[in-house]
């Protein structure tokens, strides 16, 4: 019994740590939902006794909170799966970035020395 | 101002070679425009070009490995409407003297990707008995996948087509990208040429591939290499 209420507790403490998250504009929206599915689903799980029974019976597993270990660690994989497609993501448009940026610096710099006289109002800008 | 061919000489912490290479490419290619894409060097290799007439740097403000720094090198062929790209690597293995072995093909308009192979004539400098090792089995695996003998994966000494140039902005592999990019390349449709060439061994830097690193290597492209032929 006690462990159901831990898995309530944990799932409620998720739920507001990560709303206070978003409140502070620590994480994005689309990050946070991932993390609201996660507390939801650890919430029904927690609730519902015969819910994760079931379940155990279903895969063949007599112990019904290994069941729930498993369930929880295949989530937690997703998630982390989730998040390399994410950081693949990233690092691509970082790349395009910092190639893009190169390229016009050096654009800029040929410019500023076919002009000089904007190269010195460029410096006076800086200095401000 | 000459449009056509675009050299792209990608360098990492090469201040003692970059020189000689720039001037060997004056000498023996001077239609093409050159640019050096520093890597991010942290030795004098950016102020090594700067001190050249006559050759554009682009200065990479963060490391982004060979395949990145090349990238960036078709990225600014293709916003300035080159129509031919060639490779030439900053730390002087590639001859500029061969240069026109290479470009040849493409120029011809027979070739999308023309490489220049240490292993069709095997004169010159061949690399070391493990790296031998290592392009055996990317000349067995890649000939067999894309049923074209290719000798020489790693050969980095290529010439480009515009729409090869197109086509690799959007995608090159970051690190280790030679290998990969045959099969990619062949399996969109792109057609490969390879001509022997010599290459000498490199006159200063560090390679970037250690001992230590040649297994992860192996794997790494081996799988990348299935994932883009599987497509």
């Amino acid at each position: 019994m006690r462990i159901e209420f831990l898995g309530i507790g944990v799932s409620i403490f998720l739920f507001i740590f990560v709303f206070n998250l978003i409140r502070r504009q620590k994480i994005r929206d689309e990050y946070s939902l991932i993390w609201f599915a996660v507390a939801l689903f650890f919430l029904l799980i927690s609730i519902s006794r015969p819910l994760i029974d079931t379940i155990a019976a279903f895969l063949g597993i007599e112990y019904g909170p290994a069941a729930l270990f498993l369930i929880l660690i295949t989530v937690v994989l997703w998630v982390l799966i989730r998040f390399s497609i994410l950081l693949s993501e990233h690092e691509n448009k970082v790349r395009t970035l910092i190639q893009e940026h190169a390229i016009l610096k050096e654009k800029l710099e040929a410019f500023e020395i076919a002009s000089p006289r904007n190269d010195n109002a460029g410096k006076k800008e800086e200095k401000k | 101002m000459n449009k056509n061919i675009l050299a792209i000489v990608p360098a990492y912490n090469e201040e003692d070679s970059i020189s000689g290479v720039i001037d060997d490419i004056k000498s023996h290619l001077p239609e093409a425009d050159i640019v050096v894409i520093n890597d991010a060097s942290t030795d004098g290799t950016a102020s090594a070009v700067r001190s050249k007439n006559g050759v554009r740097l682009i200065d990479l403000p963060i490391n982004l490995g060979i395949g990145g720094a090349v990238q960036t090198g078709f990225r600014y062929a293709l916003n300035a409407n080159y129509n031919i790209a060639v490779q030439i690597d900053g730390d002087g293995q590639h001859m500029a003297s061969e240069v026109r072995k290479v470009l040849t093909p493409v120029i011809d308009g027979i070739a999308d990707m023309s490489i220049g192979s240490r292993y069709l004539e095997k004169k010159g400098f061949l690399s070391s008995p493990m790296r031998r090792l290592g392009n055996f089995i990317f000349k067995i695996v890649n000939s067999t996948l894309i049923q074209q003998r290719i000798t020489d994966n790693t050969s980095g000494f290529r010439a480009y087509s515009r729409e090869a140039i197109k086509f690799l902005t959007r995608y090159y592999p970051s690190d280790y990208p030679e290998p990969e990019s045959v099969v990619l390349l062949a399996k969109n449709g792109f057609r490969i040429k390879e001509v022997p060439v010599i290459m000498k061994e490199r006159t200063a830097g560090e390679s970037s591939i250690t001992p230590l690193r040649t297994v992860y290597y192996m794997f790494k492209v081996m799988l990348a290499i299935f994932a883009r032929f599987s497509r």
